[in-house]
């Protein structure tokens, strides 16, 4: 993985009091970060304002108060700024009548490259996105994972060095989804600069060790996987079980592990385990119940989702 | 500027608007066809210039088909992207927004008129060529000044309010372009009807009472020329002033 790189020219994205209002509500709301070049991913639950702040790093969208700078400049209507960055919007959009080569080279020759190194560069970023198979098809024909590699081939395209990925592997099927996953790594291997969006923590896990935390458009915490943890380290996970056994599973678990506490569903089949040390937890449960001689047939965390993370921080703050 | 005017022409004769467009400028020829049909030319000689089949022709290509032909290409130039949230795309890539506009505006102005002219043309054999050269002059002057203007009056509101741009340029051209030009007060004189009148009067010799003129249009061909392109060009630089300062939102509030 590539760690930020502090001090490498200016700071990718600089933010001070960034707040976007839409009328009355929202989008987001005071954020002020300093982040260095590197591979970063920013997390949040669904409507935690990651496209408008995404946006607003972009240029797309203006604060309402506040500043936002990228590499060092402001993006609203800075053209020479457009010329460094790619951006992979979420929104699944195109000119369905265009093919993903069409696409592509009509938004390198919007870039400023000349007519035949656009071609050259089309079919560079399209082969370097998996899309070379279909890329003559009309988009129209695609299904969404095909979509998504043409949108990741146009933000590739005019070879930019920070790229900006909104949500990149939703919808992608799990081959698709590795291999963006490697493409992001690449990226960042070649010294590019690269921002992912999702509100799945283990996806962004996969590509970067870095995040920005954001909820209800206000940023949470920023850092690496481990000051995150730290962060989160006294927040109570619930795993949900179920299993042959469960009162006895239960009741060794309260009794040689961290566990809050174990609540025993009515059915006596299934159990919820809360505990503030889910690594030790899991390090441990598979021997817990091999001793207690339970048979489980279902385990999941709760807390998978980032909205109860986040939900927790928010409670924090 | 060409990759834009490209893919608009894409956008506007590739998709379903086409056959929007391929009646608009088809529809006019047949319902003349009929009426010569039906009805004959008018009988006996008109003084004074007046040449009732082409006031109609005048009424029904500068003032109604060109607007139809508007509203289907300047209306929808930038709701089309914002809707299909396309303007992503466009807005992220170091072509100045104006630059966009302006490549819209001509490619789809450039495409509609020679559509606009060669229906006008069939319609004029129809009723043979009534008025002669002048009227000729005028009703193809007309014509193509109309479409260049209402081209850019609605790709002004539709940069103005992107998400309601056809109901508004269909209120505009009934609130300002067909009444309030007619208004004998000096506001109509900031509408493109009056000065596509006057360009018809001026051209075609039609002479006009005084008392006419207020409401009517002029009669001198410089202020009509000159009123017809402040105009369109004021609205082309209204619209690619506002486009590049106002923001487009493509996304729902959170």
């Amino acid at each position: 993985m590539t760690t930020p790189t502090p001090n490498a020219g200016s700071a990718l994205i600089e933010t001070r009091s960034l707040t976007k209002l839409y009328g009355v509500v929202n989008g987001v709301n005071d954020v002020t970060v300093s982040i260095p070049r590197g591979v970063w991913g920013l997390l949040g639950p669904n409507g935690s304002g990651k496209s408008t702040l995404l946006k607003l790093i972009t240029g797309q969208l203006r604060p309402t108060e506040g500043t936002v700078r990228v590499l060092g400049r402001q993006p609203w209507n800075d053209l020479e700024l457009y010329r460094r960055i790619g951006f992979c919007p979420e929104q699944d959009a195109f000119y369905s009548f265009l093919s993903a080569f069409e696409f592509v080279r009509m938004l390198a020759r919007l870039s400023g490259i000349d007519a035949a190194e656009a071609r050259r560069r089309a079919e560079v970023a399209l082969e370097r996105a998996g899309a070379t198979e279909f890329m003559h098809r009309p988009i129209v024909t695609y299904s969404k994972g095909m979509r998504q590699r043409t949108k990741v081939a146009q933000a590739l395209v005019h070879d930019p060095e920070f790229v900006i990925f909104d949500e990149p592997l939703t919808g992608t099927d799990p081959v698709g989804r590795h291999e963006l996953i490697e493409l992001v790594r690449t990226l960042g291997r070649e010294g590019k600069s690269v921002l992912v969006s999702s509100h799945v923590l283990h996806e962004v896990e996969a590509m970067t060790d870095a995040f920005l935390l954001i909820h209800a458009g206000r940023l949470l915490a920023s850092g690496t996987v481990e000051s995150i943890r730290a962060v989160l380290s006294d927040a109570p996970h619930n795993i949900v079980m179920r299993a042959e056994g469960a009162r006895e599973l239960g009741a060794r678990l309260l009794a040689e592990l961290a566990v809050d506490s174990v609540d025993i569903d009515e059915d006596q089949r299934g159990l919820t385990v809360r505990t503030r040390d889910p690594r030790g937890f899991f390090a441990n449960v598979a021997r817990i119940v091999a001793e207690s001689g339970a048979r489980v047939v279902e385990m999941k965390t709760s807390d998978d989702d980032l909205a109860a993370v986040f939900k927790y921080l928010v409670a924090r703050i | 500027m060409g990759e834009i005017a490209k893919l608009h022409l894409r956008q506007l004769l590739g998709g379903r608007r086409v056959w929007l467009l391929a009646g608009f400028v088809t529809l006019p020829v047949l319902l003349t066809l009929s009426i010569r049909v039906v009805a004959g030319l008018p009988d006996g000689n008109f003084d004074d210039d007046l040449h009732p089949a082409a006031v109609y022709l005048f009424l029904l290509y500068p003032q109604a088909v060109c607007m139809l032909l508007a509203l289907l290409d300047g209306a929808l130039a930038l709701s089309i992207e914002l809707e299909g949230r396309t303007l992503t795309y466009l807005f992220t890539r170091p072509v100045p927004k104006w630059k966009l506009v302006l490549a819209k505006y001509v490619a789809g102005t450039a495409a509609t008129a020679p559509l606009v002219v060669g229906s006008l043309l069939l319609s004029m054999v129809i009723v043979e060529f009534p008025g002669g050269l002048r009227w000729t002059a005028a009703l193809l002057t007309c014509t193509v000044a109309s479409l260049a203007a209402y081209n850019a009056i609605y790709t002004l509101i539709g940069a103005l309010v992107p998400r309601r741009a056809m109901v508004l340029c269909m209120l505009y051209s009934g609130i300002v372009e067909f009444a309030l030009s007619f208004a004998p007060l000096t506001i109509n004189h900031a509408t493109a009807s009056y000065f596509l009148r006057s360009l018809a009067f001026s051209i075609s010799g039609l002479p006009l009472p005084p008392e006419a003129g207020p409401f009517l249009g002029g009669t001198e061909i410089v202020p009509a020329v000159f009123g017809i392109l402040a105009v369109t060009g004021t609205a082309l630089a209204l619209a690619m002033f506002v486009v590049t300062r106002r923001e487009f939102v493509m996304i729902e509030p959170v």
